[in-house]
């Protein structure tokens, strides 16, 4: 074997295991996408499909006709409406030990929160913030406008 | 009473800014009936929300408790709450002793979990294989509770579920069903818990 081609698998082997890292780092999947909704990461825009994922700091931004909706990995579900911008500042689960810190901002528009096993396990351990309140989340669901 | 005159003032600024120029968190009663609670707060205060369609509005520094109903959560929050996944389920598999074997009834049971997974959009499996505290707690317990979450990921694949999609665990004799001494044969505690999302 040609040192240039074992180079070139060695090559491919490496790349190969990035998105694999990278994957590791999915806190959350798009399971409903109905209109322009778009995740905004490192300053990129990237339109949103039923299936993509969601890592920690990424923004969910949805247009006049968006909305979506997102299962994380310790089951809480979030969905936002039409216009609206969510921060995920913070996601942080053990799975085996359910302790967990979620944090994230509406900085405006419609969010409704199913909470998950993080703040079964530890309430108040979820908040969402808005431009004038910190909501900490003991248990279950509710509905954020933000303006 | 300043309190209470302050909180006036602020209702009044609030109701009077008739574009909804506020940001408002109301509590839902959750799908098993039950109503959690929210802790609203920033710099005028705080306010607690402990019953169904309880409300806050909050704009600057002031908070205002109230309450709302489901036709106004509808209008406001039909097409987000429209938007919200599915819920998530979790089944329990149940296995022979010492073994990696479904017991009969397990085995048909999967049926009814691979029509769940059919019907959702993008699903997600959660595979957690754990064990009854017969025999040495320690690496059998862990290896064999891997090994019956592995069976049940390979019957899932064969089925047609993406293995990418599904996520694979063993947790030994940790977490029991049924809370027992060492060495107990307890059938509820030999299981695979399967959650689907």
């Amino acid at each position: 074997m040609g040192k240039a081609v074992l180079f070139s698998i060695l090559a491919a082997s490496f790349l190969a295991h990035v998105p694999a890292a990278a994957a590791a780092d999915n806190i959350a999947q798009f399971k409903k996408v109905t209109g322009a909704v778009f995740v905004e990461r490192e300053g990129k825009r990237s339109p949103a499909q039923t299936g993509s994922h969601v890592r920690q700091h990424d923004v969910i931004v949805t247009g006049n006709d968006g909305a979506a909706g997102l299962t994380f990995a310790d089951n809480s579900l979030l969905s936002v409406g039409p216009n609206s911008e969510l921060a995920l500042d913070r996601f942080v689960f053990n799975s085996t030990t359910h302790e967990g810190k979620f944090d994230s901002f509406l900085k405006k528009g419609t969010l409704a929160v199913v909470s998950g096993k993080i703040v079964k396990q530890t309430p108040g351990a979820m908040t969402v913030r808005t431009p004038s309140a910190i909501l900490g989340a003991r248990g279950t669901e509710f509905v954020v406008r933000a303006d | 009473m300043r309190v209470r005159i302050a909180a006036l003032i602020a209702a009044v600024a609030i109701a009077g800014c008739s574009n909804l120029r506020h940001d408002e968190v109301i509590l839902l009663p959750g799908k098993d009936k039950k109503v959690g609670s929210v802790v609203v707060s920033n710099s005028g205060g705080e306010v607690v929300l402990d019953k169904a369609y309880a409300s806050a509005k909050t704009k600057g520094s002031t908070i205002v408790a109230g309450s709302s109903s489901p036709e106004e959560v509808g209008k406001a929050f039909g097409d987000t709450l429209a938007a919200q996944p599915p819920r998530p389920a979790s089944y329990q598999i149940y296995f022979e002793t010492g073994s990696d074997r479904l017991t009969g009834e397990s085995s048909r049971s999967i049926e009814g979990i691979l029509a769940d997974i059919a019907k959702r959009p993008s699903p997600e499996v959660v595979v957690i294989g754990h064990t009854d505290t017969v025999g040495r707690a320690g690496i059998r317990n862990d290896e064999l509770s891997r090994q019956r979450a592995e069976v049940v990921r390979t019957m899932l694949v064969k089925r047609g579920i993406p293995a990418a999609s599904i996520s694979v665990e063993g947790r030994g004799s940790r977490e029991l069903l049924v809370p027992t001494a060492d060495n107990v044969d307890e059938p509820r505690n030999r299981r695979v818990e399967i959650t689907v999302r």
